[in-house]
């Protein structure tokens, strides 16, 4: 079996590609395949250049006749490679963190994605927020230029409004990331605004480490509750943490290394690399491979067969069992629900698996109306 | 990046959402558009009013030769069909550098024919798709390019889905136009002639209730596929004809007598008209039309239709 990779750059994140390589060879290694699959990579470079994504694609799929083809590409340059696709015939898995999703839901047939579902954990906590202030039903909004240009983040605003929350307040960074970034104007309007308690903030997590600290200096955040995205709740997010915040934090996590399970463990304990997000999606990608060399048994070429036997097939991976939705043909897990009190070193996660319901809810919802957002990609979402 | 000049011929106001695209992103090098589409000519030409793009207005016997001058004149590159009638010949279809491309609104090669918006709502489909093709010498076999689909809501209406489906087809012609762009050769699939199904313009048994055969669900999707063109789905009362526009499924606690046969009045109130189906199934008109006006079904009874009458079928 020969597969192809397409794989992307990152300013922010260095080591994306090579972690994302690494996580898929060692599951590879571990299930000794690697003797048996031939694998094809090209770079996309940072993912924005539509051509330079079709060109690869088409090279791995045409010229080197891939017969699966795995492409870390953001959903919106995913539809440029639905020609190739299509007239191929092949099996495409897109992968990438989910801050982006398709405006309609409706699959492609042999196309099936695999991501973190950030997209999903913003629009949970989007509810969580709206739900848990009963109180308080008001909020302000930060995030960065960059990272407010994803649905990730209209999904979070829209489930908090349609839980009854009232957003009073935008606020929008556009600092480069270092000693230089601040927050002043925010803090200008909770100051102003005592009474509003909630902030749903969005951002990467460089930049979320200076958020929280900046925000920790101004007495206006005092008893604040923060409601995140998932990039706020990684590790490094935290390095600027000190004592503790006087702010509280909540919000869902696609996952966190130090997951108690056999099947993250393996995960962790394989790699040769530490364990990161991109290296979980390149282990869960090969888990993909794996049940379609192990259990499939017909033509490696047919993209809609391989998903039929797919959609029957789930399997347990580092974050839990990965099952494929019939409807929208993307993988969903079980994913973590943070919670971290003001004054705490240390958030408390608790494990969702019961989220189908949710899971059909949110991608029921097509998305309306004008959509703006990045024409390139920042594949950390 | 090539620069792309493009000519649209179509014929409904599904397209409207594709010219407006391409008018945004100057595109657009000419719209064409058959003779016989009067009402849509003077929607389009107020639309393009400033732009300067011209309308080119066509008939059967000079569609050939407008659009090879046209072609020429306008140095277009890429061709896209959506909702037109005429069937291409290659000295047209095979003008254009970047290719001629047909709109389908309806799946491929599943849905084939004049109007596969009609079929999939009277199908009662879960799903209503698009599908991009190249033009060939046939109506709807060319190979397939892009297909997508979006939810066919049990509420649409074939004007609903129009709608939806134009901005469908704006989404997936965007997508052609970059790739025709790229100038590279557009990748495609021949259809799967053994899974095509070719559905004929609808006759008068297509659009009529059928009071002893359908079900509730059947007739309201019968109703929706002809709301708005066929002002809805047609029927007879008292020698008279009368179109349904809008209608639902009534569970309705009383119970209904075994001898009221399908297409039985059994009351006329300010609800609307309810209707016995088979099977002792119920359903609500509430939106008629006739030939004296657009009518909350209520008013039918001024016409002196009592609850002892029954609807026919055609």
């Amino acid at each position: 079996m020969t597969i192809g990779l397409l794989l992307p750059l990152s300013n922010t994140h260095l080591g994306m590609s090579r972690d994302f390589v690494d996580g898929f060879n060692s599951l590879l290694k571990l299930k000794e395949h690697t003797t048996t699959i031939i694998i094809k990579k090209e770079s996309v470079g940072l993912g924005g250049i539509e051509k330079e994504v079709y060109d690869k694609a088409e090279k791995l799929l045409v010229s080197d006749d891939v017969d699966i083809l795995i492409a870390y590409i953001d959903e919106k340059v995913t539809a440029m490679i639905y020609t190739l696709v299509q007239a191929s015939g092949k099996l495409l898995i897109v992968v990438n963190p989910g801050a982006n999703h398709p405006y309609n839901w409706i699959a492609q047939p042999s196309v099936i994605h695999l991501t973190l579902q950030h997209a999903f954990l913003c629009w949970l906590t989007g509810r969580l927020a709206g739900t848990n202030s009963a109180d308080n039903k008001e909020a302000a909004y930060a995030s960065s230029f960059y990272d407010c240009g994803y649905l990730h983040s209209a999904d979070m605003v829209k489930n908090f409004t349609v839980s009854g929350g009232n957003v009073l307040y935008n606020y929008v960074n556009n600092q480069a990331y270092n000693e230089n970034f601040e927050i002043s104007q925010l803090n200008d309007f909770l100051t102003a605004t005592p009474d509003c308690k909630n902030i749903l903030a969005v951002y990467d997590e460089k930049p979320a480490s200076l958020f929280y600290d900046r925000l920790n200096n101004y007495k206006s955040s005092f008893s604040s509750r923060l409601y995140v995205s998932p990039m706020m709740m990684t590790e490094k997010a935290f390095e600027l943490m000190g004592a503790g915040y006087h702010f509280s934090i909540e919000g869902h996590l696609p996952w966190q290394p130090a997951l108690d399970t056999t099947e993250n463990k393996n995960f962790v304990n394989t790699c040769s690399r530490p364990a990161s997000i991109f290296s979980l999606l390149g282990w869960e990608s090969a888990l993909i491979i794996d049940e379609i060399i192990t259990n499939y048994s017909g033509d490696v070429q047919e993209g809609e067969a391989i998903v039929e036997h797919l959609k029957k097939s789930p399997m347990a991976g580092p974050r839990g069992q990965m099952k494929l939705d019939a409807e929208t043909l993307y993988y969903t897990t079980g994913f973590g629900r943070f919670n971290m009190e003001a004054g705490t070193l240390y958030g408390a996660v608790e494990r969702i698996t019961d989220f189908e319901e949710d899971w059909k809810t949110f991608s029921s919802l097509d998305t309306e109306g004008a959509v703006t957002g990045w024409t390139n990609t920042y594949l950390c979402y | 990046m090539n620069e792309t000049k493009l000519i649209l011929l179509c014929g409904s106001r599904m397209a409207l959402p594709v010219m407006r695209d391409l008018v945004f992103h100057r595109q657009l090098a000419a719209v064409v558009i058959p003779e016989h589409c009067s009402a849509f000519v003077q929607q389009v030409q107020l639309l393009l009013k400033e732009s300067g793009i011209p309308v080119l207005i066509v008939t059967r016997k000079n569609f050939e030769s407008t659009l090879q001058h046209a072609i020429k004149k306008y140095q277009v590159t890429i061709g896209i069909m959506l909702t037109f009638s005429f069937k291409l010949p290659a000295a047209v279809y095979g003008l254009p550098p970047g290719g001629f491309f047909n709109i389908h609104p309806g799946p491929l090669p599943g849905y084939r024919g004049p109007d596969p918006v009609f079929w999939q709502i009277k199908n009662r489909e879960p799903y209503a798709g698009i599908a991009i093709h190249k033009v060939d010498d046939n109506f709807d076999t060319g190979s397939l390019v892009l297909s997508d689909k979006i939810r066919l809501s049990a509420t649409y209406t074939h004007g609903t889905l129009t709608t939806k489906l134009g901005e469908l087809a704006t989404m997936l012609s965007g997508i052609l136009i970059k790739m025709a762009g790229f100038g590279i050769a557009i990748p495609s699939r021949l259809q799967d002639n053994d899974k095509a199904v070719y559905y004929r313009r609808q006759g008068t048994g297509d659009i009529s209730i059928n009071w002893n055969t359908m079900d509730a669900e059947t007739i309201i999707a019968l109703i929706n596929a002809c709301n708005p063109w066929n002002k809805g789905a047609v029927t007879k009362l008292n020698e008279k004809i009368i179109r349904i526009l809008l209608a639902e499924k009534v569970d309705s606690p009383d119970p209904i007598d075994s001898e009221s046969k399908p297409g039985s009045i059994l009351t006329i109130d300010a609800k609307g008209i309810d209707v016995a189906l088979k099977n002792k199934g119920r359903l609500r008109i509430t939106y008629v039309y006739v030939d004296e006006g657009f009518l909350h079904a209520s008013k039918i009874a001024e016409f002196g239709v009592t609850a002892s009458a029954s609807f026919i079928t055609i």
